[in-house]
C-alpha cells in the first residue's frame, strides 16, 4: 500500500513500511554528510534500518554546505 | 606600544586572525586549498536541505582536521529558526560553535539584531560558543555581550558587496566600547579591507565572497591572513598621528643650497 509522505517540502509517495535508509538511497546516491529529521527530530544513523516511515511524516534531508 | 595578547574565543586560543567562510568556492578542492594556503583556524558552514537531484559531497571532509568549525544561521529568519539550526549542527556533527545569521530581506541581507540577542540567549543558555553576526549598534553589542556572546561580529558593509568598511565609524565605536573580542565581518572585499580593520583594533576579520570569488582563491586567501597581521602588528605599534600640513622626514637645515648671508 502507498503512503503520502513530504520530503523536503515536497509531496512523496512511498510504500507503507518503508524504513529510513531505504527511502534516502532511493532518493540520494551518496548517504554520507547526509542528515535526516523526521517530524523535527533527528534519526540517528545507526537507528535508519529501524526507523519506519509513516502516512504523514514530514522528513527533511539536511547537509553542511559551503557558507560564510 | 600596546601590549599583544592572544585571540581567546569561548576559552580558545585562535592563532589566526583571518576567518574564512566557505561558500561559493569554484570546487570543495579549491575551498579545501585556500584554508591550507591560508592556514586559516577557523572557518564558517552552513546547512541546507540536500538538493536530491544532484549529487553532493559532505564538505566537512574536505576542512582540515584541527579546523574550527562553526555553523552560521543562514536561512533563519527569527531566532526560533536560527535556534533550531544550531541545535541540528550540534545534535548531527557535535558543532556547538554559531553564528547567529538572522536575516529577513533578501535585498540588503542586513541583520536583525533584536532577533540575534533573542538567539544569542537562548543558545548561550545550552552552552554553545555564540558570535553573532550584527549591525553595529551600541545598544545591541551591549546586550549581546550581556547575554553572553563570546564576541560579537559587527558588518563592515552588505554581505558579499565588497565595498569594505563603510561601517568604519561605528564598528571603532564598538572596539572602544565593548569586551569581547570584535570580529569585523560582511562586505570585505579586499586584504587591504581586513588590514585597515585590524589597524583600528579590531580583533579578528571573517571573509567569504573575497576569497571564494577571487581569480586565485588560494593566494589571496593568504594575503588576507598576511593582511591581517599586518594590521594587528600594525594596531600594537600604535601607527602615527595624520597631520593637516607637511612636516618633513629629512633635517631642515644644512640645505647644500642655502645662501649664507
Amino acid at each position: 500500500m502507498k503512503i503520502d509522505i513530504t520530503v523536503n517540502g515536497d509531496k512523496h509517495q512511498i510504500n507503507e513500511g518503508t524504513d529510513v535508509e531505504t527511502l534516502v538511497n532511493s532518493l540520494v546516491k551518496k548517504s554520507s554528510g547526509i542528515i535526516v529529521e523526521l517530524n523535527e527530530t533527528i534519526v540517528n544513523r545507526n537507528t535508519w534500518k529501524t526507523q519506519k516511515v509513516e502516512a504523514g511524516d514530514v522528513v527533511q534531508l539536511i547537509s553542511f554546505v559551503g557558507g560564510g | 606600544m600596546i601590549k599583544d595578547s592572544p585571540l581567546i574565543i569561548g576559552g580558545k586560543e585562535i592563532k589566526n586572525r583571518f576567518f574564512l567562510g566557505t561558500g561559493k568556492f569554484k570546487s570543495k578542492s579549491d575551498m579545501k586549498e585556500s584554508i591550507l594556503r591560508g592556514q586559516v583556524d577557523l572557518v564558517t558552514v552552513a546547512m541546507r536541505r540536500v538538493d536530491i537531484h544532484r549529487h553532493s559531497e559532505n564538505i566537512l571532509e574536505y576542512i582540515p582536521e584541527g579546523t574550527v568549525i562553526m555553523v552560521n544561521t543562514s536561512g533563519a529568519r527569527n531566532a526560533k529558526e536560527a535556534v533550531r539550526i544550531a541545535r541540528l549542527a550540534k545534535e548531527a556533527a557535535g558543532i556547538d560553535w554559531v553564528k547567529i545569521e538572522v536575516i529577513d530581506d533578501s535585498k540588503y541581507l542586513l541583520p536583525d539584531n533584536y532577533e540575534t540577542i533573542k538567539a544569542t540567549e537562548t543558545l548561550v543558555g545550552e552552552g554553545f560558543t555564540v558570535l553573532p553576526y550584527m549591525h553595529p549598534d551600541l545598544y545591541a553589542a551591549r546586550e549581546l555581550q550581556a547575554v553572553g556572546a563570546a564576541a560579537v561580529m559587527p558588518l563592515g558593509s552588505l554581505i558579499g558587496s565588497g565595498q569594505g568598511l563603510e561601517a568604519r565609524r561605528f564598528i571603532e565605536v564598538l572596539i572602544r566600547e565593548i569586551d569581547v573580542p570584535i570580529v569585523v565581518d560582511a562586505g570585505i572585499g579586499r586584504p587591504s579591507h581586513a588590514a585597515d580593520a585590524m589597524e583600528m583594533g579590531a580583533d579578528a576579520v571573517l571573509a567569504n565572497t573575497a576569497v571564494a570569488a577571487a581569480g586565485d582563491s588560494p593566494t589571496i586567501a593568504k594575503a588576507f591572513s598576511m593582511a591581517v597581521e599586518a594590521g594587528r602588528l600594525a594596531y600594537l605599534s600604535e601607527t602615527m598621528e595624520s597631520k593637516e600640513i607637511a612636516a618633513a622626514s629629512s633635517p631642515l637645515t644644512g640645505f647644500l643650497f642655502d645662501e649664507k648671508k
